[in-house]
């Protein structure tokens, strides 16, 4: 069948040997194609749903030499400088669906940081200072109201829930006194200390509340690490993903760094400065290999972990349209994550597609975005209009 | 009389003499003739006076009521040819003394148009007897002798002696002078005035025309269809035309060829200097000794060396008179006209030296790209409603404080851009402040009328605390100040913890400026054309003036970085004064018309002045107290300056709605020269009443502005960022 293709396509037009490999289920029998120049994604994508005959059609996105192919072949050939009797070796992977808007909860004040990481249910951190928790159907389940001050960054612990107050942006020169000196974000010129907790309950963190038993009044503890080296506001820390290096943790300022830090030992392991590139953000990717940071030059830089103690230009860079606020790395893809920025578009980006984000949407109001968050084919933006939820599926199956 | 008499009017000539730019009409009299007889000159003169009497007469009899017209129409006829002087005599009826006139004989030559005309000859040239004893003859064909003229005396004291004599005209049919009557001069004196010279014809008679009547020409007819119906027949004429032209057979005219006639430009070329350009001939060379008559021997040629023909040879003569006409005068003269002619008048433009090409006469400045980081978009806008004059960022460069003229001061996050608190006040926000001081959290406010200290909610407990302590603990009261600070009795945050009441009448806050250490604050205020300084202490809750009279009306006041000085810019200077020994150091003058902002480098050497002129100055106080450099850029009037305190890059914002961005760097070293360079023009504001931009300042630790705007509603406070060349680089294999 495939032979029948590329004679009658050789006829006319210019065409490329090619061969199609992929990790997915629906794999082509290995043999050489000869690819029209003229075929885009499209009609590269229908010749693979015809030659497997798919019962549904299945839209696919293409790999060449691991960048996604935008545009047709000729082109992608003119602009590598890759001559007609070259085999490409295309890789195929199933297409992100266009994400699509499944409910909003507004809200009163500003969400300043949204979580979904425990299934069937939402975590809203708002910056009228109270924590709410809504289940799978947006109704809200429980208000925690303990705080003072608006809170900027929640997050799940295991069946815990931990809320942190990242030296809290509206109080952040409250945030230097003990009781949550811990992940201090300070005034420039005075060393900052930032830590934030993830795995260990009981440790490094100023609050935390247990939901799942009963109503307890939160716990104050104090910082057992305090890490002093950013030189101004840090503006997010994470621990790393991995969970072999779990005493890993990343954090970025807008000094222009991103650290990573011993949490057992207390100590800055590496740091790769950015000239000028003050970070809002950062997110680990899944295999704990990658950090991407955005800045508030209106870019998202890739950096590798494994190149430490360089101050060395990124991998790569993304660029926005405004600044971009919040990044949220894929939990399970590392080549994908997903920016929310203050125009209020979210865009999914894939590493191997620097130019165009692979899905973009904006928020209903096109408010400003402050917090993003996404599992298994949903994502929760959080911003200046409330809670939004969409989903994000791929390549047809929404249960991803 | 005219038609009959046929006297020629030639003395009353009607002249104008232009004098002083005023026309002036006179009649002058020219007598025709010169040689007339003393006798005529009398008789005409009596001739003249009848008339004139019998006007007098007619006057006369008629106040006399009681005589009948006939008798003094009799007695004026008995009189006329005799004696027209009246006779007083005792009225028969009355006995009342009355005066008769000779009465006028109704006879054919009672009337003088009707006068026996002497000279017979007709309307001949009279020129034709001048050369013969008559001038012409009588009735009778005897020969009426021409009649004997006085000399110029006679003439000069017949004008002094009579009166009428300047309105008598020379009668060429009697050859004498006779004397205008009153219906002539009338005829003059209205041709003079541009009338009609005839005294009875009426211009604006009644005419009354017969046969068909006039027709008034408004209509009350109603208007007739044509007049607004499109014509059927114009339409199908114009029809048939269109049809021709679309089939082809009417082809429409030919486009005219313009015959092209070469022309050439004469003076071809580089572009001429202005006519205004005056450019001097070429000059000749000065003679020298070689010249002379007499020149000395040595400039005296060897016979050998005379070889070529045109050209001077200098030739010794022993007397200046010997010397002959120079031959070669008419060749040197065209050559030089040659040369004035042919000389290119075209003013050669010298370049500085070592330029070569044009570029090289622009400055040579750094690339912006490479002077990065500096603010380049917007990152986010709050809506105040109406005009945002102050703004402040707060020193840690997190918060930012804006209050508009509605009385709303609104406290929100730089980098996120939420507003944490918003307080109100009655009058408009003039000026606000953040204390420079790390330990303590206030900033100042300045209204139409007070100053009032609030703090933050963003503090901790212990800063809050502290600037708490600092701000109530009691002090001890020294001298009197007319300034009254009162501390708030409550410790709500929505009220101003300390307020400063200035005296009454001291107008609104113009400026409130901290002291780097953020003990003392000084506050400019006042109306249009005043100006009144106060140094306020926090610590000692103090304020006094320190200029007890000031020349010129204050505009801004700036304390220096680190020394002790305190500048003072007043309309037109920038007077720098010492605190600590209370002396004036030194004026600048700027050169503006009217200061409108200041600020110094944070290395406190330079100074920057900007004014309503559009003008900016930048002095380096180290040097002159004139300004090193002064910049021209903005379209409008700058309102406010500010430099960066930790990147070298300073802000310019103005009425025309645009902030300017430059890169500043001052060097360590006395010898190098500041660098400026305009780096960025940020828009996005809009124009509101004529004001643009009211106020920029800057993020400390980061390359960020906040600029307040005069926009109308939507006033945007807007951040703007920097922004790094986006280079997208190329995906590496290894990551896939």
């Amino acid at each position: 069948m495939a032979d029948q293709e590329t004679t009658t396509t050789t006829t006319t037009v210019t065409s490329h040997p090619a061969f199609f490999t992929t990790k997915t289920e629906h794999v082509l029998p290995a043999q050489k194609y000869f690819i029209p120049d003229s075929w885009r994604r499209y009609q590269l994508s229908q010749l693979i749903n015809k030659v497997l005959s798919l019962d549904q059609s299945i839209p696919f996105d293409f790999l060449i030499r691991g960048e996604v192919l935008r545009g047709s072949i000729a082109e992608w050939c003119a602009e590598h400088g890759i001559g007609e009797e070259e085999t490409l070796e295309i890789e195929y992977i199933k297409s992100l669906m266009p994400p699509q808007r499944m409910a909003s909860i507004p809200q009163k004040d500003w969400i300043s940081s949204v979580s979904c990481k425990i299934p069937e249910s939402i975590l809203a951190g708002s910056y009228d200072a109270n924590i709410y928790i809504f289940d799978a159907s947006q109704k809200p389940v429980h208000t925690i109201s303990g705080h003072t001050a608006p809170v900027t960054s929640v997050c799940w612990v295991g069946g815990l829930l931990f809320l942190k107050r990242m030296g809290t942006r509206p109080f952040r020169v409250k945030s230097r006194t003990s009781w949550d000196a811990v992940i201090g974000v300070w005034n420039t010129g005075i060393p900052d200390v930032d830590q934030v907790p993830l795995e260990e309950v009981g440790e490094e963190r100023k609050k935390r509340r247990k939901v799942a038993s009963e109503e307890e009044r939160p716990v104050r503890k104090g910082p057992e690490e305090v890490m002093k080296s950013h030189t101004n506001r840090v503006t997010r820390a994470l621990f790393s993903p991995l969970s072999s290096s779990n005493n890993l943790a990343y954090s970025c300022g807008l000094d222009s760094t991103v650290r990573t830090w011993d949490t057992s030992a207390g100590l800055c392991i590496s740091t790769m400065t950015l000239p000028e590139r003050p970070f809002t953000d950062i997110a680990v990717q899944a295999d704990g290999n990658i950090v991407v940071a955005a800045s508030t030059d209106r870019t998202a830089s890739v950096l590798d972990l494994r190149t430490s103690n360089t101050s060395s230009a990124p991998i790569l860079s993304f660029s926005f349209s405004s600044l971009p606020s919040t990044l949220v790395a894929h939990p399970a893809d590392e080549r994908r994550f997903m920016s929310g920025s203050y125009d209020g578009i979210v865009r999914i980006w894939d590493i191997r597609s620097p130019k165009v984000a692979v899905a973009h949407f904006k928020s209903e109001k096109g408010g400003k975005i402050l917090s993003t968050d996404w599992r298994k084919g949903m994502g929760v933006l959080g911003g200046e209009d409330g809670v939004e939820i969409w989903q994000i599926g791929e390549g047809g199956d929404t249960a991803l | 009389m005219l038609t009959t008499k046929k006297r020629k009017l030639s003395t009353g000539k009607l002249s104008h003499f232009q004098c002083d730019g005023v026309l002036i009409p006179f009649v002058e009299t020219i007598p025709a003739a010169e040689d007339d007889s003393d006798e005529n000159s009398i008789a005409e003169l009596d001739l003249g006076s009848d008339s004139e009497n019998e006007e007098d007469d007619e006057d006369l009899i008629a106040d006399s009521e009681d005589e009948s017209s006939n008798e003094i129409i009799t007695s004026l006829e008995e009189k006329y040819s005799v004696s027209l002087q009246p006779k007083t005599i005792i009225s028969e009826i009355t006995g009342q003394p009355k005066r008769v006139y000779p009465p006028i004989e109704p006879d054919y030559d009672s009337d003088s148009s009707t006068e026996d005309q002497l000279n017979r000859v007709g309307n001949i040239p009279m020129h034709w007897y001048d050369d013969l004893p008559h001038v012409g003859y009588d009735i009778n064909g005897k020969r009426i002798l021409r009649p004997a003229r006085g000399d110029e005396l006679d003439k000069f004291l017949e004008t002094v002696d009579q009166p009428s004599a300047w309105t008598s005209a020379f009668d060429e049919n009697t050859q004498t002078e006779k004397p205008l009557t009153a219906e002539e001069l009338d005829i003059i004196r209205r041709l003079r005035e541009n009338e009609i010279p005839d005294a009875n014809f009426d211009p604006y008679e009644v005419f009354i025309t017969e046969g068909k009547p006039e027709i008034m020409p408004l209509s009350a007819a109603p208007e007739p269809k044509r007049r607004w119906v499109p014509s059927v027949w114009e339409r199908k004429k114009v029809m048939k035309i269109v049809r021709a032209i679309r089939q082809g057979r009417i082809l429409p005219s030919k486009p005219k060829t313009t015959i092209s006639r070469p022309f050439y430009s004469l003076w071809d070329g580089p572009s001429e200097p202005s006519a205004s350009t005056y450019l001097s001939a070429p000059k000749v060379k000065l003679p020298t000794h070689a010249e002379s008559y007499n020149p000395p021997p040595e400039y005296l040629p060897n016979k050998d060396a005379i070889s070529e023909e045109n050209t001077f040879v200098p030739k010794s003569y022993s007397a200046l008179r010997l010397v002959p006409a120079y031959d070669r005068f008419i060749n040197e003269r065209f050559d030089r006209l040659l040369d004035l002619y042919l000389a290119p008048r075209v003013q050669r433009r010298r370049l500085p030296q070592g330029v070569t090409n044009a570029d090289d006469l622009i400055p040579q400045l750094p690339d912006p790209n490479t002077l990065r980081p500096f603010p380049t978009y917007k990152v986010l806008s709050i809506n105040h409603q109406t005009r945002v004059r102050a703004i402040s960022v707060s020193p840690g460069g997190e918060w930012v404080v804006s209050g508009d003229d509605s009385g709303n001061i609104r406290l929100w996050e730089v980098l996120v851009g939420r507003t944490v608190k918003t307080w109100h006040m009655d009058s408009k926000i003039m000026a606000i402040e953040w204390c420079p001081k790390k330990d303590v959290s206030v900033f100042i406010v300045g209204t139409e009328a007070d100053l009032y200290l609030y703090v933050p909610p963003t503090v901790d407990q212990t800063s809050m605390t502290r600037t708490h302590s600092t701000l109530t603990t009691p002090v001890t009261a020294n001298t009197e100040s007319p300034v009254a600070w009162t501390i708030s009795s409550t410790k709500s945050l929505d009220e101003p913890l300390l307020t400063i009441k200035l005296p009454t009448n001291s107008g609104p806050i113009k400026q409130i400026t901290w002291h780097r250490r953020g003990d003392y604050f000084a506050s400019v205020s006042g109306y249009q054309n005043q100006g009144t300084v106060w140094i306020h202490q926090l610590s000692k809750r103090h304020s006094q003036a320190p200029f007890r009279k000031m020349k010129g009306v204050v505009q801004k006041v700036l304390f220096h970085p680190h020394k002790s000085h305190f500048f003072v810019a007043t309309q037109r200077y920038v007077r720098i004064y010492d605190l600590a020994a209370q002396t004036l150091i030194k004026t600048l003058m700027s050169g503006i018309r009217w200061i409108s902002c200041i600020d110094i480098h944070p290395s406190g050497d330079h100074l920057i002045v900007g004014g309503y002129d559009r003008k900016l100055c930048w002095f380096d106080l180290e040097l002159s107290d004139k300004p090193y450099k002064i910049l021209r850029y903005h379209s409008r009037a700058l309102r406010s300056l500010a430099f960066h305190p930790n990147y070298p890059l300073f802000a310019s914002t103005s009425d025309d709605g645009t902030i300017q961005i430059f890169h500043a760097r001052v060097f360590n070293d006395l010898l190098t020269d500041p660098l400026i360079v305009p780096l960025k023009i940020l828009r996005g504001h809009t124009l509101n009443d004529g004001l643009g931009v009211l106020e920029g300042r800057w993020c400390p630790g980061q390359p960020w502005l906040v600029s307040a705007g005069a926009d109308g509603l939507v006033f945007a406070l807007s951040l703007a960022q920097f922004f790094l060349s986006s280079t997208f680089l190329r995906c590496i294999d290894w990551l896939i």
